[in-house]
């Protein structure tokens, strides 16, 4: 079996590179990809912890995480393309309208 | 309930301001409402024996009571004069301002609230209803600034606004200081007043500093006071009148009502500091004006120059003491007021205020030249005019208290004449300038204020004995309590 | 008439002077009439109250009190006193005479008139206030009030710069002298707890507290110093030549002036406590004397001359009461009290007869300068008769009156100079002013009035004054010559200090005419007179000397000389060296003494620019730089807002991050 410590370092890894990719992408469908990379660590996370401790709720925060994940993949991608027919564009540092 | 009435009058007046449809109707209005408070006020004056002690037209009603808060208001001898100047100082300028064209309706309801709110401040009996009071002043006064003003009105209007403002706020800690301090669960002055001893002189002492801070920016005194200059140039005159005439008076006001009764250790801490500062400020002030181009900027830095000598009069605390800085807050309620309407009906007529531009005045404009030499004379303190006797009263107590000390604030003596007289020489007599020569003299809207504002600088300067001993029926008391009577 | 009555006499000029002011254009003359019909009846109530007071031996006094506050009362009220009834006499008279001469001399002014005779009014009724006062504070009041009306006549034709200039250099010098006799009134009413006269002159002051009474009586004096000219706040006095002539002639010559006299005389209980007090104010007096006589010498101006004069007589009257309260210390007799009071009366005559005169040639010539003027007397004979009467008067020349009280001065100071020598230094000095005295005015009248004309006669056909004008001299002549009289009449029985000095007739010629001071001050006085003739007989152009010219024409003309007198050329040299001192002291004083005066306000001035400027840049600056610092602090922390989200979710990241690390590192 692999151990715990595995699981969890991949989901670090994982959301880590999320992470950086939200925070730096300036595509909006790598965003979201990212974000969807970020859930599903947190999704392995979940799942480890819950298969090595033998506990149920792991697995039902992970597929109350997967659902909400397509939802909100769902929802982004909406406004992604309404994003795109307002500026042409999916570039996500043209919207600056609250700049101070 | 008379006082109620007072401000009952007022509300309706605004509502129908609010309702009127022209012009001349809501000018009207104005005056007439400001005009009969004032003739309330001066039935409540002389229908009241002043040299009883304790609250006259006294009323008091619970607010918040789980804090001990009331709705109490009530006169005496030192606030009576005060009330009276207010409710006449704003008919005399709703009836100076009869020319305003633009915004007649908010401006006529800003005096009335305004005018609410300096009397609320000069009766509020509750501590917490003065500060309210206190801080309501504010938001008329800074519209009035700032819609109806100079070049640099925008700037001046919002220097007043958050300079006066923190000042307030400061004091405002040492209010809630107070009341958490004495346990009493009270904002009653008078009991409040009872409880002095309770406090620890150490406590005392923050907290008067605390209160102090908001009332000597309000005078205000050097080295606090440079809102004063801008926000009385930029100021329409009326608004001026009211901001010298009154609303410094508060700040002083607040030392005697509020901070001497209660804080007796800190007043006595704060006596030196009390007296330096105002003795600096009176002839900082005085310095200062003589360097001034604008006429009015002048008047403003005199006012600074003349609250010295309240303050001056207040540190001193005796009866006589007190007694001087009361009259000289009436005095300079009057001839305060007196020059900036002259100032600004000169400027109206002729078109600028630079003293190097004018010239001539008395030859062109005779009543204006009339009105500004007594004006002039007045605030220089001469004889037979209100303010030498205010003068005389705290010159009187500063040697009998402190000795050859006099020698500085009597200075003022000649300095305050030097000042006024060197801008006669320039503005009033002297040959003809062209802007004078192109301008109009004073209207008749603009001369009987004046006049009127004259001849009471004259009669209380002939005849002070009734005010004189009103004021000491409420001095008197106050003093016995601090334990400062005569030796 | 009861001595109640004497409220009126304040009272109704203040009355007279509003009703001048509300209905001026309306009355005759501008309320010209009604100003002169109101004097007639103050100067008829006045004479009656003084008379009285004079024959009953004792003073009437009234008093209210006015306000009271602090434990202080204050007093309003009236004290009728031999000295206030001399005043009275003095003021009323002299007033009602210059106000029908005004009605000529001011009739072309035309609408100007009511404000001319209702400060005028108001002047009178702050004067004659003065004198009948009971209190100091009272005599304080009116003493600011005669101020105003001085500086608001003055400054009468304000229009023009000077006038305005000297309105406001005359209140201002005169507010340093009241600054010190507030200062006076502060001390007496601390310390005494009293201002009224006779609280005062009753008290017995124990001996740690005469430093208060020697300070308060100094102070007093420094009040009268600014009031009356003296040295060294007389420089308003020539100035305020610039009104009009009646108001010199009546405010800077006859009363107003006085006041300062009236002062320190009436102030004499409490400064003969402190008989050092008296000699300062002897030496003032004699050293402005001396000062203003010589600067009387060489002025073209002629009413400046008669400023000069009056600046150096009113010198004489300080000295006199100087020299008279000091003697009092010792012998408790006051000749010198009486004199000077005896003088203020003479000098207020023939000196209001002399401004009048000269308001008379004025008015004619349309100049003041005497440079054009000359050979007068053929069209103003009345004018030139009574300047003739006047100055015979000022010079001293028997019999007239200004013979009588300057010998009784001069007699007054050399008696007291034997108990204190520095007396007789200035009694040398007071003969000098005579002979100087003599001198000026005389060539004031030989300019004037003889000689031949220096004027262009076909421009100007001058003409005597009318009626209005010419009565008034004519009557002033009448007292400004003969007032001498009334020592023999028992004058000094009535004002003295202490004892009466009382001498019968007889006694008081025989002494007179006994005394070497007689002779010696009469013989300085002809000697005046000629030199002035002598130097008028040359027909000098009276320039200010330059001391090279003045070398070369004298050499010349010493030789011219040897046809004339030998005593006419010691006198011409003495005369020489004299005018060239005065040039110089007139210089001295023009730029040292007002230079100082003028430097002052510049430095006072410069010194407001600079504290405005501290205002204006670090006081204010404080408060804007604080605004500026707000705003700087809130202009960086905008640059936080980019509007990008990403942006926004790293702060949040990175807030998260620093949240883990607390928690990690101190536990959860």
């Amino acid at each position: 079996m692999i151990a715990l410590s595995g699981y969890v370092g991949l989901s670090a890894l994982l959301l880590t590179i999320g992470l950086y990719g939200l925070l730096t992408a300036r595509n909006g469908i790598k965003i979201l990809i990212c974000i969807e990379l970020m859930l599903n660590a947190a999704n392995i996370n979940l799942v480890a912890f819950a298969a090595h401790y033998q506990n149920a709720v792991g697995y039902v925060f992970a597929m109350f995480s997967i659902a909400l994940a397509a939802a909100e993949a769902a929802v982004g991608l909406s406004i992604l393309i309404a994003l795109f027919r307002l500026k042409r564009s999916s570039d996500v540092s043209l919207l600056q309208l609250l700049k101070g | 309930m008379m006082i109620s009435l007072t401000f009952f009058v007022l509300f309706t007046a605004i509502v129908a301001i609010f309702l009127a449809r022209d012009d001349r109707l809501v000018k009207s209005l104005g005056v007439l409402a400001s005009g009969v408070v004032f003739g309330l006020a001066l039935y409540m004056w002389l229908g009241s024996d002043w040299r009883l002690p304790g609250w006259h037209y006294l009323e008091a009603y619970p607010w918040i009571p789980a804090f001990g808060i009331q709705y109490k208001v009530g006169l005496d001898g030192i606030s009576m004069p005060m009330y009276v100047l207010t409710t006449l100082l704003t008919f005399l300028s709703c009836i100076f301002s009869w020319d305003i064209k633009t915004r007649v309706k908010e401006y006529f309801t800003l005096f009335l609230l305004l005018e609410i709110a300096i009397l609320g401040v000069f009766v509020a009996l509750d501590l917490f209803l003065f500060y309210v009071f206190w801080e309501v002043v504010l938001v008329p006064m800074y519209l009035i600034i700032n819609l109806w003003g100079g070049p640099r009105k925008e700037y001046a209007a919002i220097k007043f606004f958050l300079y006066t403002f923190s000042a307030s706020l400061i004091m405002l800690v040492g209010i809630i200081a107070l009341y958490l301090a004495t346990g009493a669960k009270t904002f009653d002055l008078t009991e409040l007043a009872t409880l002095k001893n309770t406090l620890a002189p150490a406590l005392q002492i923050w907290i008067f500093a605390a209160l102090f801070v908001g009332f000597v920016v309000k005078m205000p005194q050097v080295p606090v006071h440079t809102w004063l200059p801008d926000a009385h140039v930029e100021a329409p005159t009326a608004g001026s009148v009211l901001l010298a005439g009154v609303l410094l008076k508060m700040g002083s006001y607040g030392i005697i009502r509020v901070s001497l009764p209660l804080l007796p250790a800190g007043a006595e801490f704060f006596q030196p500091i009390l007296l330096f500062i105002g003795v600096l400020s009176i002839i900082y002030g005085a310095f200062v004006c003589l360097a001034q181009q604008d006429l009015k900027r002048l008047v403003a830095y005199s006012s600074i120059s003349h609250m010295g000598a309240v303050l001056l009069g207040i540190a001193l605390g005796s009866e006589l003491g007190i007694l001087g800085a009361v009259y000289m807050m009436f005095a300079h309620g009057l001839i305060s007021p007196l020059l900036f309407m002259i100032v600004g009906a000169i400027q109206h007529g002729v078109g600028t205020r630079e003293i190097r531009l004018l010239g001539g005045i008395a030859l062109k404009l005779p009543k204006a030249g009339f009105i500004m030499i007594a004006g002039a004379l007045a605030s220089a303190g001469l004889p037979g005019m209100v303010q030498f006797i205010a003068e005389f009263l705290i010159f009187v107590e500063t040697y009998r208290l402190l000795g050859l000390f006099v020698l500085l604030p009597l200075l003022t003596v000649i300095i305050t004449a030097g000042y006024y007289l060197w801008a006669l020489r320039r503005a009033v007599f002297g040959e003809v300038a062209p802007a004078v020569a192109s301008g109009h003299d004073v209207k008749a809207y603009e001369f009987w204020p004046m006049l009127a504002l004259v001849v009471l600088i004259i009669f209380f300067g002939i005849w002070p004995a009734p005010l004189l001993s009103d004021i000491a029926g409420a001095v008197q008391p106050l003093v016995t309590l601090l334990g400062r009577g005569i030796p | 008439m009861p001595l109640e009555a004497a409220w009126l006499i304040p009272l109704l000029p203040l009355a007279a002077s509003l009703l001048i002011t509300v209905l001026g254009r309306k009355l005759p003359e501008g309320g010209g009439w009604v100003a002169v019909g109101t004097g007639a009846i103050v100067l008829g109530i006045s004479l009656f109250i003084a008379v009285q007071t004079l024959m009953s031996e004792e003073s009437f006094r009234q008093s209210f009190t006015w306000f009271s506050a602090g434990g202080f009362e204050l007093q309003i009220g009236l004290y009728l006193d031999k000295l206030a009834a001399l005043m009275l006499i003095v003021v009323s008279s002299i007033s009602f005479l210059i106000l029908v001469y005004s009605t000529a001399y001011m009739h072309s002014e035309g609408p100007r008139r009511p404000r001319y005779y209702a400060e005028i009014m108001l002047f009178l009724s702050s004067m004659l206030g003065l004198v009948l006062a009971d209190n100091y504070l009272q005599v304080y009041i009116f003493w600011e009030l005669v101020g105003l009306c001085s500086f608001l006549l003055i400054g009468f034709w304000f229009e023009r710069p000077t006038a305005a200039a000297a309105a406001i250099k005359a209140f201002l010098t005169t507010r340093v002298g009241d600054l010190f006799f507030l200062i006076g009134l502060l001390l007496l009413l601390v310390h005494f707890k009293t201002l009224g006269f006779e609280e005062l002159f009753a008290l017995k002051i124990a001996p740690d507290q005469l430093w208060v009474i020697a300070l308060a009586g100094l102070c007093i004096f420094g009040g009268a110093v600014g009031k009356s000219a003296q040295f060294p706040l007389h420089i308003w006095l020539p100035d305020a030549m610039e009104g009009p002539t009646t108001v010199s002639a009546l405010i800077h010559a006859a009363t107003m002036v006085k006041a300062g006299v009236y002062l320190v005389a009436r102030s004499m209980p409490l400064l003969v406590q402190a008989p050092e007090n008296l000699l300062i104010v002897a030496t003032i007096g004699g050293f402005t004397a001396f000062l203003a006589a010589t600067m009387a010498l060489i002025n073209n101006d002629i009413k400046r001359v008669l400023a000069y004069s009056t600046i150096s007589q009113l010198g004489y009257m300080f000295l006199g009461l100087g020299v008279g309260g000091f003697t009092y210390a010792f012998a408790h007799e006051a000749a010198g009290y009486t004199a000077s009071l005896f003088h203020l009366m003479n000098h207020a005559f023939f000196k209001a007869l002399l401004f009048l005169g000269a308001g008379s040639v004025i008015h004619s010539m349309h100049t003041n300068d005497l440079r054009q003027m000359g050979g007068l007397r053929k069209f103003m004979p009345i004018t030139s008769l009574t300047m003739l009467l006047a100055s015979l008067a000022i010079a001293g020349v028997p019999p007239f009156s200004g013979f009588w009280s300057k010998d009784e001065l001069l007699a007054a100071v050399f008696a007291a100079a034997e108990h204190e020598p520095w007396l007789f230094v200035l009694g040398v000095l007071a003969l000098a002013v005579a002979f100087m005295t003599a001198f000026y005015m005389f060539r004031l009248w030989f300019l004037a009035f003889a000689g031949k004309p220096r004027y262009e006669q076909h421009h100007h056909r001058p003409h005597e004054s009318p009626v209005l004008m010419t009565v008034p001299l004519m009557l002033l002549a009448v007292p400004a010559a003969l007032s001498g009289m009334t020592l023999l009449l028992g004058f000094a029985d009535l004002i003295y200090h202490g004892k009466p000095h009382h001498l019968s007739a007889l006694e008081v010629l025989k002494h007179i005419f006994t005394s070497p001071l007689t002779y010696l001050s009469t013989g300085l006085a002809s000697v005046g007179i000629g030199l002035a003739y002598a130097i008028y007989l040359r027909d000098w152009s009276i320039v200010l000397p330059k001391p090279l010219t003045q070398i070369k024409n004298g050499v010349h003309k010493l030789l011219e000389q040897k046809y004339y007198l030998d005593r006419l050329l010691v006198e011409w040299l003495a005369g020489r060296v004299t005018l060239g001192l005065a040039w110089l002291v007139e210089r001295f004083d023009s730029l040292i003494v007002d230079g100082a005066v003028n430097l002052a306000a510049k430095l006072a001035a410069l010194y407001g620019g600079v504290m405005d400027l501290f205002d204006r840049v670090f006081v204010d600056g404080v408060v804007n730089g604080f605004a500026q610092l707000l705003r700087i602090f809130g202009q960086s922390l905008r640059r936080t807002v980019t509007g990008l989200v990403s942006d926004y979710a790293s702060w949040v990241v990175a807030g998260i991050v620093i949240l883990m690390i607390f928690y990690v590192t101190r536990g959860a």
